[in-house]
């Protein structure tokens, strides 16, 4: 027992490491700089926006996980023809690391005043007239999270023994019965922690509300960001991180109530689809298919006109030209950067989510973490400890971008873990297999599916991040995300728009990758 | 004895040709950047570096983060926001360059901590397409014609936004602008963090209007034939945002940095400003023919008294917030 005791000690040490480290120095750093006290009046003058956007992020999570569950249900209980079922899976990841301005792009194009659905509504004297409204931020935060839920629950949905339904339809149970008395208990952990994941992106929002929105309303992020960049006080800013770290960490906190459901594999229960299921199917994914597709489309129109391919001419003529660097080192730095970063991350969040998944409440608490802290927080942090440490800071851009995927991650591979028998675990311990051998031999393996995803999406993430690898890097690097703000901020929004095609076409293509090779394989 | 024979030889070109450093924002680094660079290099047989970290706010950022131990000898793209900032934060050595008595009147910060290199105006910029009538003052902009016609930027988050609402305090006083925001409110059809959500929505025809610069009209028709968007000259005068270069007070070459500062406001540099930054150079050169042709003149210009920002700029971000937001 006692052996025992200290082989859980030296596993949960690398990842408390790994978080000190690359999390909580860098906000103690700044702390240690700049922190002048203030909390407590500040939470008062903002309160009010904390409450409306507490408000805000239950309601727009609430509504994202309900749409996911609907594509998750379809995917994990319905014989969908495997073209959907990839398209669907593929799609409903990128949606999620998107930058804001094609997002914005999307939604002005499907939504706005001359946008696709008012040009087919206008000959029935129809409008619609949603943008720059709260139900414009809630479309907004469906939209970029209802993948949270698809990756996190419907993961496990997928994975859930379809013997156990076959048993209750045999008792005589209904399909909502069988739902709501087999099925939802035994995912309740995952449900929760994709409802938790995107109310804490809701809550920290800063795209959406702002362009989707507006003015009034903003988020603490938003508030952040003018006292980080714009007036450069720290103090202020570093306080109303606080604030958001308490909130954040107090939610997941309550969330933890069910950590220990175990989800019992096998081969998945899937049943016919009818009307309805392509219904609830069709349905959800439009929030993201629409606006995303019109986003990707965005790339090949030039100047405000017609489709073409002239935009991709001025980008390979003039465009990377003006960047100083080609394509293909463009493409092998955001690449590499990524593979990277994604390994690091899945690496940590493989002990960490081993943890949180057995119930340590406190490993999942420190995981949703990152989330409160904005990149740019973190990267002034990293800026420190390169200073006091004398690392290079573009070495650290790859553990910056692993803590931001953090979060999600841990998500994926918490509901991994819980598909691992407990007696596996145990089996292999009576073995003496030792720890390395048995991470290696037994968990990987029956961990695949949910680390090849993870680690695509934490490549994703990564290709993504802007702030960080801006504040970060040394003259001579660049990634994709950075070519794109480059050629925005000086006026080439043609050949910036094409290059984000590019980028968002990579996305896709490794999702699809991942996606059926993961198909074979079932 | 070896070994330090074996450094003193690594250290000695660094030592012969020495190197500066330069920070700035980071369209910079692709535009004139890489023009002068080569300019500079040759003059003086010296290695010069420019990095960016995001944004000039971000760059500033960058500077008070590292403190004594920053990399930078220059300072260059603070507007006169930031400016104030960074004078504030004691980051910046001053310098009077040769050449400051040629910069143009009203642009020079009276301390010398930094010197004007290039400037420009905002505008209300508009889709000439389907506005016919367009503004000329700010009273035009509240006509009832233009309800939720017009994109400002979030002057919380941009500094385009920024400048756009300390130019309606410039006209319309501390007190008047408020006033002023709360019947414009009525036509804003949203407020955007940054210029290029609002260009999108310009160009994608979902606004009519837009914050932008005075030279819009000039840089859509060199390089794209086209005068779609267009500028409007408001009678109340404009508001100039000014870019600044400055020693950094960590350098260690003074001498090098202050070239650099002189060699801003060198003909060769100033010449190169009007079609690599869209701005107007700060000493007499001559001006591209698209500039003399598609950038109206300004004959008034708009400021805001510098102490009176540095002391109440958050209020007047809070006020705006209260406004626009409507709580």
């Amino acid at each position: 027992m006692g052996k025992d005791r200290f082989r859980v000690l030296m596993g949960a040490l690398p990842p408390l490491f790994y978080l000190s480290f690359f999390l909580f120095l860098p906000i103690a750093l700044l702390v240690h700089r700049f922190y002048t006290g203030g909390v407590f009046e500040l939470l008062k003058e903002y309160s009010r926006l904390v409450y409306f956007n507490l408000f805000q992020a239950s309601l727009s999570a609430f509504i994202a996980t309900s749409l996911g569950l609907m594509i998750s249900y379809i995917l994990a209980r319905k014989r969908l023809p495997q073209f959907f079922r990839s398209i669907a899976s593929a799609v409903s990841k990128v949606s999620f690391v998107i930058p804001g301005v094609s997002m914005a792009v999307g939604f002005f194009l499907l939504l706005g005043r001359r946008g696709f659905l008012n040009t087919i509504l206008a000959p029935l004297g129809l409008r619609v007239d949603i943008l720059y409204t709260f139900w414009a931020v809630i479309i907004g935060h469906a939209f970029y999270n209802i993948p949270v839920t698809v990756f996190i629950a419907g993961n496990a949905w997928e994975k859930l023994d379809g013997r156990l339904i076959e048993a209750s339809k045999v008792d005589g149970a209904g399909p909502w019965r069988s739902f709501l008395k087999i099925e939802l208990p035994l995912l309740a952990p995952s449900i929760i922690a994709s409802y938790l994941l995107s109310f804490v992106y809701c809550f920290t929002s800063f795209a959406v509300v702002m362009i989707l929105g507006g003015v009034r309303y903003s988020t603490l992020e938003v508030a952040i960001y003018m006292y980080m960049r714009n007036l450069q006080e720290f103090n202020v800013a570093l306080a109303l991180t606080f604030v958001q770290m308490v909130i954040v960490a107090g939610v997941a906190m309550s969330s933890s109530l069910f950590s220990m459901v175990r989800v019992p594999i096998g081969s998945p229960h899937r049943t016919r689809m009818n009307t309805l299921s392509w219904f609830l199917f069709f349905v959800p994914l439009s929030f993201i298919a629409f606006p995303l597709i019109l986003s990707m489309l965005s790339g090949f129109i030039y100047r405000g006109g017609s489709f073409s391919l002239k935009p991709f001419e001025l980008l390979f003529k003039r465009g990377l030209d003006f960047l100083g660097l080609g394509f293909f080192k463009i493409v092998l730095y955001t690449v590499f950067l990524g593979v990277a970063a994604a390994s690091v991350s899945v690496a940590a969040a493989l002990f960490i989510s081993y943890f949180s998944s057995r119930g340590v409440w406190f490993f999942k608490v420190l995981s949703v973490i990152p989330s409160a802290v904005s990149t740019v927080t973190l990267s002034m942090g990293y800026i420190l400890i390169s200073l006091y440490f004398g690392f290079n800071t573009i070495s650290l851009i790859p553990f910056l971008h692993s803590v931001l995927s953090i979060p999600i991650v841990v998500s994926i591979l918490d509901g991994g873990w819980r598909t691992v028998p407990n007696e596996v675990i145990e089996a292999s311990k009576v073995d003496g297999a030792s720890s390395v051998v048995r991470l290696f031999k037994i968990y990987i393996p029956l961990l695949k599916s949910f680390i090849l995803r993870a680690f695509a999406f934490s490549m994703a993430i990564s290709f993504s991040d802007l702030g960080g690898v801006l504040m970060l890097s040394e003259r001579g690097f660049m990634t994709l995300s950075m070519g794109v703000y480059r050629l925005m901020g000086s006026r080439h929004m043609t050949e910036a728009k094409a290059l984000n095609t590019i980028l968002m076409g990579l996305v896709l293509m490794i999702f699809l990758l991942i996606e059926s090779t993961l198909g074979e394989e079932d | 004895m070896v070994k330090r024979l074996f450094i003193a030889v690594l250290l000695l070109p660094v030592l012969m040709f020495g190197e500066l450093v330069v920070y700035t924002y980071d369209s910079m680094v692709s535009g004139l950047a890489r023009k002068i660079e080569p300019l500079f290099e040759k003059k003086y047989g010296v290695d010069v570096k420019f990095v960016s970290f995001g944004d000039a706010g971000a760059t500033l950022s960058k500077v008070i983060l590292e403190g004594k131990k920053t990399d930078a000898d220059v300072i260059l793209g603070l507007d006169q926001n930031l400016l104030l900032k960074a004078k504030e934060e004691g980051v910046l050595f001053p310098y009077k360059p040769s050449r400051y008595k040629e910069i143009k009147k009203g642009l020079l910060d009276e301390e010398f901590f930094a010197v004007p290199f290039d400037y420009g105006a905002i505008a209300i910029v508009y889709d000439s397409k389907v506005i016919k009538d367009p503004p000329k003052s700010f009273e035009d902009l509240l006509k009832p014609e233009f309800r939720r016609k017009i994109v400002v930027e979030d002057p919380r988050t941009s500094s385009t936004g920024l400048a756009f609402l300390l130019w309606t305090i410039g006209v319309y006083g501390e007190e008047g602008f408020k006033e002023y925001w709360q019947k414009l409110k009525d036509n804003l059809l949203t407020v955007t963090p940054g210029w290029d959500e609002a260009f999108e929505m310009l160009e994608n025809g979902e606004a009519d209007m837009m914050v932008s610069y005075l030279t819009d009209a000039a840089y859509s028709y060199y390089y794209y034939k086209s005068l779609r968007y267009k500028p409007a000259v408001f009678k109340e005068g404009m508001y100039v945002q000014v870019e600044y270069v400055g020693i950094c007070r960590f350098t260690d070459d003074l001498d090098l940095a202050k070239k650099f500062i002189d060699f801003m406001l060198s003909d060769e540099v100033q010449q190169l400003i009007p079609l690599s930054q869209w701005m107007l150079p700060v000493v007499k050169v001559k001006l591209p023919d698209v500039f003399e042709k598609y950038v109206p003149e300004v004959d008034k210009v708009v400021t805001v008294d510098a102490e009176l920002v540095k002391k109440n700029m958050k209020r007047w971000l809070k006020e705006w917030e209260k406004i626009v937001s409507g709580y």
